[in-house]
């Protein structure tokens, strides 16, 4: 019966959008499955311990070369994506390397990230003239509407599958670093990275190869978000704010589990659109402080997050049963 | 720690307020600077954490320092160009001083 439910939850999924299609839970959808495929990639190496807080700025990276390539170069994203993802791994390399290589780890790679992300989101406002600055930015419209060519479609139907494809494509990575040698090679340098290396770990590569496949799957992530909403702004998309939303969303939903992410996405995603349809103009603001109380006891209280702590509860069941 | 005696809860309860307080007094004196707004917690807190590491952590003036040259940094990079370069230098400076020296500037040898 578990051997089939991912696919019967697979087909529900994509059969959704042709028996309901209303709009706003539609996009609602779409918005959480392009977010739980960037909180999947912050996850494939934070998982590890390598706390990243710099995949705003890749994330960034990902939608504003998409975008600028598009109104700039007048290239489809067929060769925009590429690229922005090109930009995104490089970024990442340049960056992680020396990273790797000089040893820095734990709170000071977490710091050096942050300094990237915050890079990224001052160099963004501050070529306001080609990027629109603060004030954000939109690709240009194709005059169809649709086009495959242009990557732009208005029908939410197409976007959905899109971002399902994307998101199931987002779980089928995690899964596969999951039972790669990568895996226990990461898991061995989290614990000790000496010790890695004395039993043949290439520990500088093995990191690298990590950050690398999360930079360009948040690149990726970026570039779908920029063509779907055809708005981008450094605070939606990149910046400090955007890498700490990862990392809250993930150790909500659970950092060891592939559904994790996912599940942070919907929660954090749904919360903060209840409260704000909930409060309305009536109380601006209040949202957020709601959103933030409920974020600390999360933490607090289930710091494996929801999914870890409801597996965990599962198997203890098992055990008390059997 | 608590097999010495010391109250590791009462010490951790008192640090953080203490934290807590001193970073209220400096926000004080940086209103007669800056205008206040909802956010302007956040576009302090990640340069704080910054300064802290790049002036060596727990060094009192490696901390004073380090919030010298970034804000050096930051001012002159504007004065020169838009106040966002600045900003950018800034961190590009902490990046590279992580590479060079990640026990921070004023580290004592140990």
């Amino acid at each position: 019966m578990t051997r089939y439910l991912p696919w019967v939850a697979g087909a529900a999924l994509v059969a959704l959008p042709f028996v309901y299609r209303s709009p706003y839970p539609l996009h609602i959808l779409i918005v959480i499955l392009i977010w739980s495929f960037a909180y999947t990639s912050w996850s494939v190496m934070g998982r590890f311990g390598l706390v990243s807080l710099g995949h705003g700025g890749f994330m960034g990276v990902g939608a504003y070369v998409t975008a600028l390539v598009w109104n700039y170069g007048h290239l489809s994203p067929w060769v925009g994506v590429p690229l922005a993802v090109a930009a995104s791994a490089a970024l990442a390399a340049l960056v992680a390397y020396p990273c790797f290589r000089f040893r820095i780890t734990g709170h000071y790679f977490a710091l050096v990230t942050l300094a990237l992300s915050g890079i990224v989101l001052q160099v963004i406002t501050a070529t306001r003239d080609y990027t629109g600055g603060s004030l954000g930015y939109t690709p240009e419209r194709y005059q169809g509407g649709s086009s495959l060519w242009a990557f732009q479609f208005s029908d939410k139907t197409t976007w959905y599958l899109i971002a399902l494809v994307v998101w199931a494509a987002g779980l089928f990575i995690w899964n596969r670093v999951d039972r790669s040698m990568l895996r226990y090679a990461l898991e061995a340098i989290s614990e000790d990275e000496d010790a890695a290396a004395a039993t043949g770990v290439h520990v500088t590569a093995e990191k690298l190869k990590i950050t690398v496949l999360s930079a360009t799957m948040t690149a990726l992530a970026g570039a779908l978000y920029c063509q779907y909403q055809m708005f981008i702004s450094p605070d939606t998309v990149s910046g400090i704010s955007v890498s700490l939303q990862m990392v809250f969303a993930v150790v909500v939903g659970g950092i060891y589990v592939s559904l994790g992410p996912t599940i942070g996405a919907v929660i954090t995603i749904l919360l903060a659109e209840i409260l704000r349809i909930g409060f309305g103009t009536r109380a601006v603001g209040w949202d957020n402080l709601v959103y933030g109380v409920l974020l600390i006891l999360f933490i607090i209280f289930l710091p494996k997050g929801i999914v870890g702590s409801l597996m965990d509860l599962s198997r203890r069941s098992r055990w008390t049963s059997s | 720690m608590p097999l010495m005696g010391v109250d590791t809860r009462r010490i951790y309860l008192i640090t953080s307020g203490l934290g807590g307080a001193l970073a209220g007094l400096a926000a004080c004196l940086l209103v007669l600077q800056y205008d206040v707004h909802p956010f302007v917690g956040l576009t302090f807190g990640p340069i704080t954490f910054l300064i802290c590491v790049l002036g060596s952590l727990g060094n009192f003036g490696g901390g004073f320092v380090a919030a010298f040259v970034f804000a050096e940094i930051i001012s002159v990079g504007g004065l020169y160009l838009d106040l966002e370069w600045g900003y950018v230098f800034a961190f590009a400076f902490f990046i590279v001083m992580m590479f060079v020296r990640p026990e921070g500037l004023m580290a004592r040898r140990s």
